[in-house]
């Protein structure tokens, strides 16, 4: 048994202090706070030094499929109180892409997350309890995937 | 990070399953079921105890020369693990807390004497910390040593004195500078408790548990009875401490009880079509004790990890005690929530499920929560020790 982080993990978890110590800033939380916003700013520094690749495999451009990685990174956005939400981008789409897509979709949905483009998820609908039974629909019509419904609380959609 | 036990890990565990399926005897059960044994210190208990001695597991982490395997501490954790989900009494505190201390710290007659026959399973301990003027704030006790011309003199009165109805020895904490401040003036020591100035009166506390107070009155111990530098006792008493409550909160018997709520649940019936166990709410239960233990599991796993290479730390242990016995509590009353009404008689009666292990399990959990220190004090601990706030007392 070892309970012992990886060198490589510690430095993720020191460099993202200093990123984040030094970005999210009493002022810049208490902007963002009272105007409901997404910081696009944060977001493009998380990408330009390749954190949003964590647990994607290199591959696609990401730095290696461990999940532990990746936790780090909510772990600090949490701990500076980031404004910026990335579950459902990062968790909910592509932890599911890399696991169930295809290499074209994988290739193109997670490069373009790593770029610092934005997905998120539809899972819930108005009243319906039940997220296995979806009320949307999605049908094919002559090559194309037609999709209807109605989805609420997704996350910065 | 690898966080699973290894495969010699894994293969131990079922090993030792197999063992305690031999070992635990329809005679040794009947006598763990009658009051005055269920603690241990009956005769079969005491065969039992002999037999995991010579077959070599009490000590699986221990120094070869005191008898001991030198394997790693994780393998002794899964060995108490082991044995404590058979319902089995195991004198923990002994072999995991006292045990170690003496090895290290103890004359070369404890060690030779003492230490090995521990491992032997022959010998039992008792704790005498607590005193009727001292408990929360330990390092106020008053039982003193005086030092002879041949050993310690020792008098005073220890509370609380857990399973000295059937131990061997007391490892008692006494006063030897009454000059020094506290904590600086305190010794340990060896006590027999077959000396004629031992006696003591049984206290019966909730969970038909018993404890007691002791009483020494003029009992003279030679010097090898000394364990650890004169004066010096506080750092043995904080060690043994912080091992005790590790050893406390071992994850062994609430999983084993959650598996066997798990599985009569999974067998009860209540109409054609649904068994218990299908309820919405039953799984509710059911996860919640299970994600609690999975978290405790952990923790001690961690601690154990951590002694292979170091000491246990203090605020950490005082983490898994408070942790642990807290869940205890609520896991045993989720559990009983879904075996219903049976689940709250006792093992007198004809109806009782499970041997009546969650009725007697819930009540004596409390017992945890300031057994081996306070919970509150444990919080201090933490906040002094583990997030370097101002000491509060």
């Amino acid at each position: 048994m070892d309970f012992s982080e990886k060198s490589h993990q510690t430095e993720i978890r020191d460099s993202l202090n200093k990123i984040l110590s030094e970005h999210c800033s009493q002022e810049l939380l208490k902007e963002y706070d009272a105007n409901f916003k997404h910081d696009e700013s944060l977001l493009s520094l998380l990408s330009a030094n390749g954190f949003l690749g964590l647990g994607l495999n290199e591959k696609y451009g990401g730095s290696g499929e461990d999940l532990y990685d990746l936790g780090i990174l909510f772990e600090r956005l949490g701990y500076h109180a980031a404004p910026l939400s990335l579950s459902g981008c990062l968790v909910d789409v592509a932890q599911t892409i890399q696991k169930f897509g295809n290499e074209e979709s994988c290739k193109e949905i997670l490069g373009s997350i790593i770029a610092g483009e934005i997905y998120t998820s539809a899972i819930l609908e108005p009243s319906n309890q039940d997220p296995e039974n979806p009320m949307t629909a999605a049908k094919i019509e002559n090559d194309q995937l037609i999709i209807s419904g109605t989805k609420y609380l997704s996350e910065i959609s | 990070m690898l966080i699973q036990l290894n495969q010699k890990q894994s293969k131990l565990k079922d090993e030792l399953l197999e063992y305690f399926e031999g070992l635990i005897t329809p005679a040794l059960k009947a006598e763990l079921n009658n009051p005055e044994h269920f603690e241990g210190g009956g005769p079969e208990f005491k065969n039992a105890m002999r037999t995991m001695g010579e077959d070599g597991w009490i000590g699986l982490s221990w120094k070869k020369e005191l008898g001991g395997k030198e394997l790693s501490p994780m393998e002794q954790y899964i060995f108490v693990e082991t044995v404590m989900r058979t319902g089995f009494p195991f004198p923990f505190l002994t072999t995991e807390s006292v045990g170690p201390m003496i090895a290290e710290h103890g004359s070369e007659w404890a060690k030779d004497e003492i230490a090995t026959k521990i491992l032997q399973g022959k010998l039992i301990f008792g704790i005498g910390y607590s005193e009727p003027n001292s408990g929360t704030d330990l390092a106020s006790l008053q039982t003193k040593a005086i030092k002879e011309s041949d050993g310690y003199l020792i008098n005073g009165q220890k509370m609380w004195t857990s399973l000295a109805n059937f131990s061997d020895y007391i490892w008692l904490a006494a006063r030897t500078d009454f000059e020094a401040k506290n904590h600086k003036g305190i010794s340990m020591f060896i006590v027999p408790t077959d000396d004629p100035g031992f006696s003591m009166s049984a206290i019966n506390t909730l969970g038909d548990v018993r404890t007691n107070a002791t009483f020494y009155d003029n009992i003279l111990v030679p010097e090898s009875h000394l364990v650890g530098e004169l004066n010096q006792g506080w750092s043995l008493i904080t060690s043994q401490l912080n091992l005790e409550r590790l050893a406390l909160v071992n994850h062994g018997p609430v999983e084993q009880l959650y598996k066997d709520v798990l599985k009569t649940a999974q067998s009860t019936k209540i109409d054609n079509n649904q068994y218990l166990s299908d309820l919405s709410w039953v799984k509710h239960n059911f996860a919640q004790v299970h994600s609690g233990i999975e978290a405790l599991k952990l923790i001690c796993w961690k601690q154990t990890w951590i002694m292979e290479s170091d000491q246990l730390n203090m605020a950490e242990a005082s983490v898994a005690k408070v942790y642990g016995s807290e869940f205890f509590i609520e896991a045993y009353r989720l559990l009983m929530e879904v075996m219903g009404e049976l689940s709250i008689l006792k093992n007198d009666s004809d109806l009782t499920i499970l041997n009546a292990r969650l009725e007697r399990m819930y009540r004596t959990a409390s017992i945890l929560t300031f057994g081996g220190g306070t919970n509150e004090v444990q919080r201090d601990i933490i906040a002094m020790a583990g997030l370097l706030m101002p000491r509060t007392r």
